[in-house]
């Protein structure tokens, strides 16, 4: 019996460099060798956008899509999306924005109350929480009609879409458009990035959705991770450039992909 | 308001309702328009063709009721070759409701099968019904079937199927079809059947997810793709099993002219307003 | 489980993983009774503080029962089929169909040929609707190949890129929450300088 399962020898090793790379920036990071990193627009946004509403006295919404934690592609990006309505929350508790946030699966209902929960008592602002009302439960499928219709009635002024995005995506960004809310959409399900970049007026793609989620929790070592994610960056951009010029001249590499 | 600027700000009512009309019109009386077949449907639908006939496949079923109305005729086509060949059928789901749709699509199949194809279940075909987990239900399935299923979608145990007597993992199929609607599953059959047991696989989403799986279908791990409702249609086509996909096809040239002169008069009224100086 | 996809693992590990793997649905479906009981607590507040629109409620506590009591019965219960046939399964698909609409009202407020980019954008989806819608082809030949080419390459290797950085980034994020420094999403905070 071989002691590495055939065809993933070489994912283990690329596996192995990028979280060596990643530990090895958090401990830099320990030691206060922060790395230098490029600020993130959407910092800046989530302040605009809480800002206006405010000024506007008209309330921000914060939506995740998708928040099956059970599923392994989804519980990723709604972790991030925890970490930014952790932020984003107690911004708004801070300015005294109104904040809903509409949340479509129970376990998840529970963790971003208690995140909501949590920021509004450490700004000082829990008389401003509802319980049932600030954070609210919607069952799948017929959060559709009630998000469209309470975007209007309400007159939303600012949203944010965060997470893991499907086909609602279209939807509720359109119809917060046409209600002339300013937005900051961000999702990592590639089909869907085009639709929130082309839609809201403010969008992180991709990888950025993580990103920000570890450059607003105000901690070094989760931002100096980002500089390990880098290192990947490097070593896929380098086999790329490698295996473009291999195949190009006829090598054939397959086999190191069985190994 | 400038007549232009009051088009360009035209309620999205009005858009919803002639959408409503071109879409609701070529169904209610259905009209038959050209369609060329896209490349990766014929792909798709020749390596089903190319499957030895009495092999064994495997099957995700993973349609839900919003994307059953797209993709189940295709998946239903699909059967239909397939058990026309004499090939063995092995579904599961990833999904508890999707499993019941996959039985729906299964049982339309079989109401569709000329006289004479065999159609027995736990002889021809076998549902296992919903496998929960996701990706390491996939994986788990790819290694040790009998781990992570104890009995198919009708709860007889899958030691007394008699399809199931020598299959116990991925080496035991000739090819995995990932029937994924919307649940952006495919990459699990990729990355736990095609990658560690070179199984080749084909399969269908939705049309919106087209663009993220070319990628695949560039590298040969995906062997073509049935888009949407426009993939079932071109399966129906190819086949000679004309069903509703093909008409709801037509309907999407209508849909989709409609899209075409919004974005097109849209864009042209823009251009007026921009040399007048008022954009 | 990440050891177990990499090395091939004794017996007792892989049933261990296996029992771990059904945790997940015990999990799902106690995620779905949480929130059926939040749900409820919460239209239940409705309809006892007399809040706007609260007769609705009503129509949900019934709804409720009707359906959880013909599911209890049995989940191939007759009535509870065509329940799920024929009102859960049709509105289901008519709010996926919202998509379209909703896509087609986007398309016309933002497929507009501001700049450069945005012309880039319009010239490309104009040209890969085309192709998908199955008449495209005999209005404009062309299309085809053109947006095949589109879809094949530019487009692909755009996704590829996606997929590789939203790779790094949930591998950033798993040894983030392995090695405790992300709690946000628990909902814990540590107080910390401002970002600058």
């Amino acid at each position: 019996m071989s002691l590495i399962i055939a065809g993933r020898a070489l994912p283990l090793v690329l596996l192995v460099i990028i979280i060596a790379a990643i530990l090895w920036y958090m401990q830099q990071a320990y030691s206060g060798n922060v790395p230098k990193l490029r600020r993130l627009n959407a910092v800046d946004v989530i302040g605009e956008i809480l800002g206006r509403c405010v000024e506007m006295g008209r309330p921000a919404w914060y939506l995740m899509d998708t928040v099956d934690m059970t599923t392994p592609s989804v519980l990723a990006p709604t972790v991030a999306a925890f970490q930014i309505l952790s932020h984003t929350a107690r911004s708004a508790a801070r300015l005294g924005a109104k904040f809903f946030v509409p949340v479509t699966q129970g376990l998840a209902y529970t963790i971003a109350n208690d995140i909501v929960e949590e920021a509004y008592r450490a700004e000082g602002k829990y008389e401003y929480f509802d319980p049932l009302g600030t954070v609210m439960y919607l069952p799948d499928g017929a959060d559709r009609m009630y998000i469209i219709n309470h975007m209007w009635s309400d007159q939303i002024a600012g949203a944010f879409f965060m997470g893991s995005w499907y086909h609602k995506a279209v939807i509720f960004t359109e119809n917060a458009a046409r209600a002339g809310a300013l937005m900051l959409g961000g999702t990592d399900t590639t089909h869907n990035i085009p639709f929130l970049v082309a839609i809201c007026d403010y969008s992180i793609i991709g990888e950025e959705l993580y990103a920000l989620g570890a450059y607003v929790s105000q901690d070094p070592t989760q931002s100096s991770s980002l500089a390990g994610q880098d290192i990947g960056k490097y070593i896929a951009m380098a086999l790329i450039i490698l295996g473009a010029i291999l195949a190009t001249i006829g090598i054939d590499i397959s086999s190191i992909f069985t190994m | 308001m400038s007549l232009i600027k009051k088009l360009l700000d035209l309620d999205q009512r009005i858009i919803f309702l002639v959408l409503f009309v071109a879409l609701a019109f070529p169904i209610l009386n259905p009209v038959m328009l050209p369609m060329a077949i896209q490349d990766y449907s014929i792909q798709a639908f020749e390596f089903a063709d190319s499957i030895p006939d009495g092999s064994i496949v495997i099957i995700e079923g993973g349609n839900t009721a919003a994307t059953y109305p797209q993709c189940g005729p295709g998946l239903i086509a699909q059967i239909v070759h397939l058990l026309r060949k004499d090939v063995k059928l092995v579904f599961f789901s990833i999904g508890a409701e999707q499993q019941v749709w996959t039985q729906t699509a299964i049982d339309t199949a079989i109401s569709k099968l000329p006289a004479g194809v065999p159609a027995e279940n736990g002889v021809n075909w076998v549902n296992l019904g919903y496998i929960p987990g996701g990706e390491s239900a996939t994986a788990a399935l790819a290694n040790n079937i009998r781990s992570v299923v104890a009995k198919d979608y009708f709860g007889t145990p899958v030691d007394e199927i008699p399809l199931m007597k020598d299959v116990n993992d991925a080496t035991a199929f000739a090819a995995l079809f990932w029937w994924g609607g919307s649940e952006g599953s495919i990459p699990y059959g990729v990355r736990q059947f095609v990658g560690p047991f070179g199984i080749p696989m084909s399969g269908s989403c939705t049309t919106n997810e087209v663009p993220n799986y070319s990628p695949y279908i560039s590298a040969g791990q995906l062997q073509g793709l049935f888009g949407g409702v426009r993939g079932s249609a071109e399966y129906e086509y190819l086949l000679k099993l004309p069903g509703p996909a093909l008409g709801q096809a037509m309907a999407t040239n209508f849909g989709g002219l409609w899209w075409l002169i919004l974005v097109a008069v849209g864009n042209i009224l823009y251009f007026i307003l921009r040399t007048r100086g008022e954009a | 489980m990440l050891i177990e996809f990499f090395f091939p693992m004794p017996k007792a590990v892989t049933d261990t993983n296996v029992t771990l793997r059904s945790f997940v649905t015990i999990v799902s479906a106690t995620a779905l009774i949480l929130g059926i009981i939040i749900l409820t607590i919460s239209h239940l507040r409705k309809i006892s503080r007399q809040e706007s629109e609260w007769y609705y409620s009503i129509i949900y506590i019934i709804a409720l029962v009707i359906t959880a009591g013909l599911g209890l019965t049995g989940v191939r219960n007759t009535n509870f089929l065509w329940i799920y046939n024929n009102m859960t399964a049709p509105i289901g698909v008519a709010l996926y169909s919202l998509t379209a609409f909703y896509i087609t009202s986007a398309a016309f407020r933002i497929f507009r040929a501001r700049n450069w980019s945005s012309a880039v954008l319009l010239v490309c989806g104009f040209i890969l609707l085309m192709m998908l819608i199955p008449i495209g082809a005999a209005i404009f030949p062309p299309v085809v190949p053109i947006g095949e080419w589109l879809r094949s390459y530019p487009s692909s290797a755009g996704f590829r890129g996606m997929i590789i950085g939203t790779s790094l980034g949930i591998m950033g994020l798993g040894v983030r929450v392995y090695t405790g420094r992300q709690k946000e999403h628990m909902g814990i905070r540590e107080e910390r300088a401002e970002v600058a």
